[in-house]
């Protein structure tokens, strides 16, 4: 290739200016590094899941006390057991459940909870609590360490926008919303950089990264099959993409998508029933074509959110922010089941719901038993009560 | 193949190798002490050294900046740019930021539909801060002012994300930098522990004594001074506790109060030594320990110097000299540049670009790409460096990790974008002449009925001898006296924002009289969109770029108008973007419409009030002329003593006799005969003996409560700035507080008069709030005093006051306080004629975008592996693309 080849430049999409050509990077680095051949999905409940209108405790006298609108109905739930049933709207979700494949795990939370929706939301993300903030992902140093910092495909991508606060500054974590947006690209090449510049070097160092990144997952994804469309609107077509890479054989063991809106302050029924069909369906679309593809086994599905919401409902049909809420984890490994302690409902503290669970429990399980780092920064939390969560 | 390209990486990385022990060998020559003066601090600076100096001092390298140090020393120039560091903005801030701080205490009890808006409200000044900004650093002749409140921001991180819509609070921290940036540390440091914005963010308002919150301590002494390591535990909580009861007055403006009943003032130990210090005791015993000097020399040295760690000579050296100034950052920044250390060949091209030096940067020395400075802000989030948010206290990750895969990816997007953008807009010299904020064609209104000429307006139109558009919208819907001499009356404006995807949003406007559309625009474009294909959804007001269009209707037109309409044209989505328009309101005459209290009619959610203006679907929002407000609140006042609103803000409730039963009342926008009040608050107090008095303070007032205080009103004890005054209901001569009323001058007389005769409405007022409902109990016991009070005043001294305070919704101004309009216009021209320009002075394109290395190195550099590439045979755009992309542009 030369100078002027170099110079035609491909616009966005097409994009990255390379350094030396594609094949050469692919072929020096695309052996190394372990794969995982496993993956994790996490899917935000932006805005505050209702944790107490997802996972009800039906029967609770509380409960029916202080949600006099709110409360589900019982053709509005699906039951569990006696205790516990699941809001309509995630029904798809019951032939999972029967399975043993889905599990919950109740009042999950930290100390001095925030209420802010930035600074919980980034708090969940990277593993702090209110006397400690951290500042990267919750599992971006363990997965670098894992794979290398210089894994071929990446560490982790991202379905929405950007990274935000889930992120490291080492490694390789990209936002991409669609794979069409790679699979035009060309590469071009650029010259090798011979430099003693630190600087200089460390950025070419960080371009060989992304260049090769881009490199192994252009190829890939040039004979991308087609995914069939899932239900459950924008979730649903986020996790249509996921499938897509994971269907290119795109080693990226940390998928990040998003499904906003659940910041319910005002007529809370109607839109957060929306919001549990689309959840429902999404995942439970998805995890048929993971099954259909042999890749349940691989995958980790779990769901986070903020905070949950108050107990008491508000004037406006709605509710406020809250504390502690229930979080779902699905994938072939998981034992179904519910875990954990529900908070409390008579012991309430201002009318919150104190946490039964501090939510790096299940980060420290996630850690140890689904990607192996028996020895991490989660230790500390350990809950037994969570041990059987993975079949490991 | 493969083998060849093996060997070839491999001897790369032996070169690297190499390099490194060439590195390690300078690091290890502790005894140089790089921070003696540059021994050619008197030669004349040559190109390259003018670049060096520019783009570390501010951003990128402009024509002018070349242009600026021309012919000076490096010792000229280092004095040309200390002496031209300006304490106010080059553009003034937004209006808002300069006034009294919207009412934050107001919120508990809006309902949720005014809380959304007060919200929006804020985010939205706070997007109009971002632009601002930004368009300062693009236009400035001093950008050294404005790296050095960003390198400021960044070392004091605090995001607006954790303040509660405290848009005016990190607006009067940007102040503050700018004020004391430059000057003692000490002083500025003891200014941070005041500031209302770090404190809330760090929680001091929670650490009071007997319960501290280490927030604020810790971070001090981690982040902000002595860094981790140099300190131990336990002087974190001694730390704390010299911080105890630094706070603000919620109810004062936000302004900073030291309450002296959350202060402990007991004995604590700093760094060995014992005494009742308070938090500048604390900030003095810090800058006593040798480490504080090191630590703010390395953050200055891995931002203006180089990201290799300085060598332990040059660091204790600078680290002294800074020291023994007593903390003058003006010598150290001084020091710094005029060093061996700065001007060495090793130290050029040694920073990687932080996103706001590589977009900015990119703008002023390319002139043309600041077209698009409204989408700067949300182009610099995307990058990582999100203005008014860093991601937590410790500032953004820098160096690397602004190169992160992820963020590189995000670099060569922008890059690639101003590159393609130069092509385009060469070819197209007619932008030239137009050189409008947006870079849009001129668009015009139709007539459909009636008579007016061809409707003229341009976005951001800018005429010499005519007053900047932003200065007077700025200043259009909030202050009726900063707009006389401007006559409003014949214009339309709309404010409003786009997010683009695959081409970009169109809107129509149109001007109602009833139901008939009597005047209609043409089918405009939101060229200055945010681009969601590119840099994805925008997740808050706060980063929307908005803009302003106008109309001259004359006022005959306008003065007949019903409604505007605002028609979103062409929505349009994929799976990885979204095509909207925003709205937030419009001008009609002298009235404001916010789109909020409009009705929207589109194909998909929201189509309820709640949200309209934001139109993520086609269709339309119609906002009806009488929903608006005037923009001159106070006319024509009928009551001599009115408020807008009465609340609650606190009430106990003691058993009887076991206290003081308190009550305390806020009221928003009193206004009297004499003064007009943003806040106003008092209390009612009933002690054990059954006595009822009415108390004022002057930290509950915004602006102060009392014209005059008198001699003995209370003091707090040892801060002689916090007074109160307690007035009794039934007067004794033998109370000490009897002269608290006798001494009041005859305004405040009457006002604590009109006050006390008012209290029983008041009570009863605030009873029906969210907040007094909520204290039902406890305020009952209150209503019950009512009558008792009420008999007592007949009689009482205060009944000569005829007035009561009328309160009045009506009265208020908006909720929506923001001045709605955008920052000013950014002029610029276009590649073909900075060309021109930079031949004029014997200069080509790659003076102004390579780094401060000699050229001859950067063209090497450049061509790389491909030795065939003859450099000056390139065309200008070929030129530009090849340093735009190169990762030599991505340090300087």
């Amino acid at each position: 290739m030369n100078r002027r080849d170099w110079l035609k430049l491909i616009s966005w999409a097409g994009i990255i200016p390379i350094i030396g050509p594609a094949g050469r990077i692919s072929s020096a680095l695309a052996t190394s590094g372990p794969s995982l051949g496993k993956r994790l999905v996490l899917v935000e409940l932006a805005g505050a899941n209702d944790g107490l209108n997802t996972l009800v405790p039906f029967r609770h006298d509380q409960y029916l006390k202080l949600r006099p609108n709110l409360s589900l109905a019982q053709s509005e739930r699906i039951e569990l057991d006696a205790e516990y049933a699941l809001h309509d709207g995630l029904k798809p979700l019951m032939k999972l459940w029967q399975k043993g494949q889905l599990a919950w795990v109740h009042g999950l939370g930290y100390p001095v909870p925030n209420r802010s929706h930035f600074k919980s939301t980034a708090l969940w993300e990277t593993g702090g609590d209110g006397n400690a903030e951290r500042r990267s992902g919750w599992v971006t140093h363990d997965i670098e360490h894992k794979l290398g910092k210089h894994q071929v495909d990446p560490h982790g991508i991202s379905l929405v926008d950007d990274m935000g606060i889930f992120t490291s500054d080492s490694g390789n974590w990209l936002s991409l919303s669609n794979p069409e947006q790679l699979r035009a690209a060309k590469h071009q090449s650029s010259p090798d950089i011979n430099t003693d510049l630190p600087a200089l070097s460390r950025v070419a160092d960080q371009m060989q990264t992304l260049d090769a990144s881009l490199s192994s997952l252009g190829e890939k994804l040039q004979h991308l099959p087609d995914v069939q469309r899932l239900p459950g609107g924008n979730l649903g077509g986020q996790l249509q993409q996921v499938l897509r890479f994971i269907r290119a054989e795109v080693d990226t063991p940390v998928f990040r998508v998003r499904l906003g809106g659940f910041d319910t302050h005002a007529n809370q029924l109607g839109r957060h029933e929306r919001l549990m069909n689309q959840l429902g369906n999404a995942l439970a679309g998805f995890s048929r074509v993971l099954i259909q593809d042999g890749e349940w086994d691989n995958t980790l599905i779990m769901t986070y959110s903020e905070f949950g919401r108050r107990v008491v409902e508000n004037r406006s049909g709605g509710t406020d922010h809250g504390t502690a809420a229930p979080h779902l984890l699905m994938g072939g490994t998981v034992q179904g089941g519910l875990y954990g302690k529900h908070p409390d409902l008579d012991a309430l503290i201002d009318g919150d719901m104190q946490y039964t669970t501090d939510y790096r429990a299940l980060y420290r399980q996630v850690l140890a038993n689904w990607f192996g780092v028996g020895n991490n920064e989660f230790n500390a939390y350990r809950n037994d009560a969570l041990n059987s969560l993975l079949r490991v | 193949m493969v083998f060849k390209n093996q060997l070839h990486r491999l001897l790369l990385s032996l070169v690297v190798i190499l390099c490194a022990h060439a590195l390690n060998a300078a690091a290890n020559q502790q005894s140089l002490d790089l921070s003696v003066p540059d021994p050619q601090l008197h030669q004349t600076l040559s190109l390259d050294d003018i670049r060096h100096l520019a783009s570390r001092t501010g951003f990128g390298v402009s024509a002018q900046d070349i242009q600026r140090f021309a012919g000076l020393t490096k010792a000229e120039a280092i004095d040309n740019i200390l002496t031209s560091f300006t304490e106010e903005p080059y553009l003034p801030m937004p209006e808002w930021a300069l006034n009294v701080s919207p009412k934050h205490w107001m919120k508990p009890d809006l309902d949720q539909e005014s809380r959304r808006q007060f919200n929006q409200a804020r985010d939205r000044e706070l997007a109009q801060l971002r632009q601002w900004w930004i368009s300062n650093m693009l236009q400035t002749p001093s950008p050294q002012t404005e790296r050095m409140v960003l390198f400021w921001h960044d070392h004091f991180a605090t995001s607006y994300n954790g303040l509660h819509d405290g848009s005016i609070l990190v607006a009067r921290q940007n102040q503050l930098f700018r004020q004391q940036g430059m000057g003692s540390l000490e002083q500025l440091l003891k200014s941070m522990i005041r500031d209302p914005a770090l404190l809330l963010y760090l929680n001091n308002n929670q650490n009071k004594k007997g319960k501290p919150n280490e927030n604020l301590g810790r971070e001090l002494l981690e982040l902000f001074t002595l860094g981790e390591g140099n300190y131990q535990e336990a002087t974190v909580k001694e730390a704390a506790r010299s911080l105890t009861g630094y706070t603000f007055g919620v109810l004062a403006d936000n302004q900073f109060r030291l309450e002296p009943w959350n202060h402990d003032s007991d004995d604590k130990t700093l760094f060995g030594v014992v005494g009742k210090h308070n938090g500048d005791a604390l900030v003095e015993l810090i800058l006593q320990q040798p480490a504080a000097a090191e630590f703010i020399v390395g953050k200055f040295w891995s931002a203006f110097v180089s990201d290799q760690i300085p060598g332990e000579q040059t660091l204790q050296s600078f680290s002294k000299q800074f020291r023994d100034s007593g903390y003058n950052i003006t010598l150290l920044y001084s020091n710094l540049l005029s060093s061996t250390a700065f001007w060495h060949r090793d130290t050029r091209a040694a920073l990687i670009k932080s996103p706001v030096s590589l977009v900015v940067g990119t703008a002023r020395s390319l002139d043309f790409p600041k077209s698009d400075w409204q989408q700067m802000p949300s182009i610099v989030a995307k990058l990582g460096m999100n203005l008014f948010a860093p991601p937590n206290v410790s500032g953004w990750s820098e160096g690397e990790a602004f190169v992160a895969p992820g963020r590189l990816l995000g670099r060569y997007r922008y890059l690639n974008d101003v590159a393609n953008g130069a092509k385009k807009k060469q070819g197209n010299a007619s932008l030239a002449k137009h050189s409008t904020a947006a870079g849009s064609s001129m668009m015009a209104g139709s007539m459909q009925e009636g008579q007016m000429q061809e409707g003229q307006m341009q976005e951001g139109q800018m005429q010499e001898g005519q007053m900047q558009e932003g200065q007077m919208q700025d200043t259009g819907m909030m202050d009726a006296k900063a707009m006389s001499g401007v006559d409003l009356s014949g214009v339309v404006q709309v404010k409003l924002a786009a997010e683009n995807y695959q081409g970009v949003a169109e809107y129509q406007i149109d001007v109602l009289k009833g139901k008939k559309s009597f005047w209609q625009s043409r089918r405009l474009r939101m060229d200055v969109g945010h681009d969601t294909e590119k840099y994805g959804r925008i997740q808050s007001d706060s980063s929307l770029p908005w803009q302003t269009v106008r109309f001259d209707l004359g006022a005959e037109l306008v003065a007949s108008a019903t409604a505007i309409r605002v028609r979103f044209l062409n929505d349009h989505a994929g799976s990885d973007g979204d095509r909207n328009l925003y709205v937030s309101g419009a001008q009609i005459g002298l009235n404001w419409v916010d789109a909020a209290t409009g009705t929207q009619k589109s194909g998909c959610e929201p189509e309820n009030s709640a949200y309209s203006g934001n139109l993520y679907c086609a269709g339309y929002v119609l906002m009806p002329v009488a929903d608006g407000r005037p923009m001159q609140p106070y006319s024509d006042k009928i009551h001599d003593y009115s408020a807008s609103s009465a609340h609650l803000v606190w009430v106990n409730n003691p058993k009887p006799g076991k206290g003081t039963r308190r009550v305390h009342i806020a009221l928003a926008d009193l206004v009297t005969p004499y003064s007009s009040f943003d806040t106003f608050s008092f209390e009612l107090l009933q002690e054990r003996d059954g006595k009822f008095y009415l108390s004022l303070a002057n930290f509950n007032c915004a602006p102060d409560c009392l014209k005059e205080w008198p001699e003995c009103a209370w003091e707090a004890e040892g801060l002689a700035d916090l007074k109160s005054i307690s007035v009794a209901l039934v007067p004794d001569s033998n109370d000490g507080r009897y002269c608290h009323y006798k001494s009041l001058n005859a305004e405040d007389k009457e006002l604590v008069s009109v006050l006390w005769m008012s209290a029983g409405d008041l009570l009863g007022r605030v009873k029906n709030t969210r907040r007094g409902q909520r204290r039902e109990k406890p305020l009952s016991a209150w209503l019950k005093q009512r009558k008792q009070i009420r008999s007592h005043l007949s009689e009482s001294i205060y009944a000569s006051a005829t007035e009561r305070v009328h309160v009045d919704a009506a009265l208020a101004p908006a909720v929506t306080k923001s001045s709605d309009v955008v920052a000013p216009v950014v002029a610029h021209t276009n590649l073909a004629s900075l060309h021109a320009a930079l031949a004029q002075q014997g200069l080509v394109l790659e003076d102004l975008l390579f780094p401060g290395l000699d050229r001859a190195l950067a063209t090497e550099l450049l061509a790389g592996s491909d030795p065939a590439l003859e450099w000056e045979t390139l065309s200008v755009s070929e030129k530009l693309d090849s340093i735009l992309r190169h990762p030599l542009y991505q340090v300087h």
